[in-house]
């Protein structure tokens, strides 16, 4: 693993992500506020939705490449030029965002000049804040990264990755034992409506780090850092904006998890213990996600923007896990109640609802297996 | 119905683990969140006490759990944000203070708490220095490359038996090597092995195992090489026997070869 391998990982979870999730940021960046602290918001957010977008095309394409037998090197290049179109796509509305900005400069500045915080303490106070929760972080993903934690999942995790990689073949042998196999058998038959392992396989591939580097070493190193990303939009969220009240937050949310291995089964443990694998990412990543946005859909329903990414959650919460499809589409059935009850909108609970098209469609996938995968 | 009460019951103290006093925290700061501040009623609580009483719901568990969420129906408590909630009591325990220094010491004082009724990821029983880039058991490397080693033709793959602490860790590194049985062993993909894997995980197992059986089923499989764990198993030469040669010996392990 040298410079290069690393570089190309920084572009697959960092400048891709960023690039890709500029599509968003017309929609994300309504009120025209080009603030510091926005713009750090604004990036935060293209920076998880790009990822999750990335995950969503995935989920795409791989399914039917799958079920029609095609080359795992197939589906990478694919992949690549999607996710190249989506990145040109997302820098050109960079670039719109940023020219409707400097047209409309003086009123708002007089605007942000109210609301900018002055105190001089205060910042400094903030900043401390920032500090503790980036070097907590940094500190989490270090030790995961750099120590070695064995989980006998990965014997059939890694080992799908490893033969994507190896072989150009997407699950068509038992990873456990290398012989073929009829994929209609118990744990893999989720393989094949969840496909995260080849993800993984597809960072693997256009790296050129073995998988299980890739899965153990190098994942945790970026994934952790992300997933406090989508705790930390929660907070800002949940705080209106307040850096102070979101820094506080996100200190107390790492000590939780930090010290929340009372049972294997937390989202803590998945969290801070097997990031690389689709269920552990997707509670770590998208359930904060998904309630980050239902709470916003709670407070707006009307907001498409919410809704658009809602969906595209949902689709990338398919590529994960079996359990991801159930779950996103549950939080989305609870929350577009609650919807319901509060704001007495139909059409809006109903929006909400449909959001999780994605997560029905492939849990029937999932239900009516011989009829989608013709294979023997 | 009894059954699911229970099954349900096991699974979230299974969840909850040695967790409750998180799970407390989270109570109390609903409830007292909840108190005059309808938005945090119906933001916070009430999408949690939904999850819950459907989680709780034995037919829900019947009907749906079961035959649609069968092994992972615990997940459904992913949606109760307790991380998430202690959080934001956590700050607004904070916001109380007006000056920086106390809300610094309250911030303290609530993370010590969160830490001393938790229990820490990052210890020795979860974490331990990483032994190559991999993260895997550098022995299962030092055998594979061995093994991989004799491989002249590309397209064939010697199916090997290795000992339990390789199963799992082996075809992480490679499928240059195909496994008799993986983890299957002790039932994952399949329930159970087939008879003539099975007779030989049986003697794997064993200290002193049947090396006469052992190679009868292995021949069987076509199995191409053999790695005993020479601390573990004794009286394993006696396999030169019936039909397979000593080939190597690398970090502990002694790899036989088929010879005939």
């Amino acid at each position: 693993m040298n410079l290069l391998n690393k570089c190309i990982l920084v572009l697959l979870f960092v400048v891709l992500p960023i690039l890709v999730g500029g599509i968003y940021s017309p929609m994300l960046l309504q009120k025209k506020n080009i603030m510091f602290v926005c713009l750090c918001k604004l990036l935060i957010q293209t920076w998880l939705y790009g990822l999750i977008t990335m995950f969503a095309v995935m989920q795409l394409i791989a399914i039917p490449m799958i079920a029609q037998r095609t080359a795992f090197s197939l589906l990478v290049n694919v992949w690549s030029a999607l996710v190249a179109i989506l990145a040109v796509a997302g820098t050109t509305a960079y670039i719109v965002v940023f020219i409707k900005n400097k047209r409309c400069t003086d009123k708002e500045l007089e605007f942000r000049e109210g609301t900018a915080p002055v105190d001089r303490k205060r910042i400094a106070w903030i900043a401390a804040l920032g500090v503790i929760f980036v070097l907590m972080t940094a500190f989490q993903a270090r030790v995961a990264s750099k120590y070695q934690h064995t989980d006998d999942d990965d014997a059939r995790f890694v080992a799908l990755e490893l033969i994507a990689v190896e072989n150009d073949e997407m699950l068509t042998l038992n990873p456990i034992d290398g012989y073929p196999m009829y994929w209609n058998t118990g744990e893999v038959k989720k393989d094949y409506t969840s496909p995260w392992t080849m993800y993984v396989a597809a960072c693997s591939r256009i790296s050129g780090i073995h998988p299980a580097a890739l899965s153990h070493r190098m994942l945790p190193m970026f994934m952790i850092p992300i997933c406090y990303l989508a705790y930390l939009l929660l907070g800002l969220h949940m705080f209106g904006d307040d850096w102070e009240k979101t820094f506080i937050f996100m200190i107390i949310v790492s000590v939780v998890n930090m010290f929340g291995y009372t049972s294997t089964h937390t989202v803590s443990s998945l969290l801070l213990l097997r990031i690389w694998q689709g269920k552990a990412v997707f509670a770590g990543l998208m359930i904060p996600v998904i309630l980050d946005l239902l709470y916003r859909l709670y407070d707006n329903p009307g907001s498409a923007a919410e809704k658009i990414l809602l969906f595209v959650s949902c689709m990338a919460s398919s590529l994960m896990s079996g359990g991801g499809i159930v779950i996103s589409a549950m939080a989305v059935a609870f929350y577009g109640l609650i919807v319901l009850i509060r704001h007495k909108s139909i059409k809006n609970t109903v929006l909400i609802w449909l959001t999780c098209t994605p997560c029905v469609v492939y849990s029937l996938c999932n239900v009516f297996w011989y009829q989608v995968f013709k294979i023997s | 119905m009894a059954e699911w009460c229970i099954e349900i019951r096991d699974m979230f103290l299974e969840f909850v683990g040695s967790g409750w006093l998180h799970w407390l925290a989270a109570v109390i700061v609903l409830a007292a969140g909840s108190i005059k501040n309808k938005y945090f009623r119906h933001k916070f609580l009430y999408p949690i006490v939904f999850i819950l009483a459907v989680f709780f719901c034995p037919p829900v568990y019947g009907t749906i759990g079961i035959r649609f969420m069968n092994g992972m129906y615990w997940r459904m408590l992913w949606l109760v944000p307790i991380t998430v909630i202690i959080g934001y009591g956590g700050v607004k325990l904070c916001m109380r203070c007006k000056s920086y220094a106390v809300k610094a010491v309250v911030l303290a004082a609530v993370s010590v708490a969160v830490a001393l009724s938790g229990k820490p990821v990052f210890s020795q029983d979860n974490y331990y220095p990483a032994q190559n880039i991999y993260q895997i058991p550098q022995v299962t490397i030092d055998v594979a490359d061995v093994i991989i080693s004799e491989i002249t033709d590309e397209r064939v793959k010697p199916y090997v038996v290795v000992p339990d602490e390789m199963l799992c860790s082996m075809r992480q590194y490679t499928t240059k090597i195909r496994l008799l049985y993986g983890r299957d062993a002790y039932a994952y993909i399949f329930n159970e092995l087939p008879d003539t894997e099975a007779a030989v995980h049986n003697e794997m197992v064993k200290p002193q195992p049947d090396v006469e059986t052992l190679a009868k089923y292995a021949k069987a499989n076509n199995v191409e090489y053999i790695v005993f764990n020479s601390n573990y198993h004794v009286g394993i030469s006696d396999i030169e026997m019936h039909g397979y040669a000593y080939f190597k010996s690398v970090s502990g392990y002694d790899i036989y070869r088929k010879s005939e």
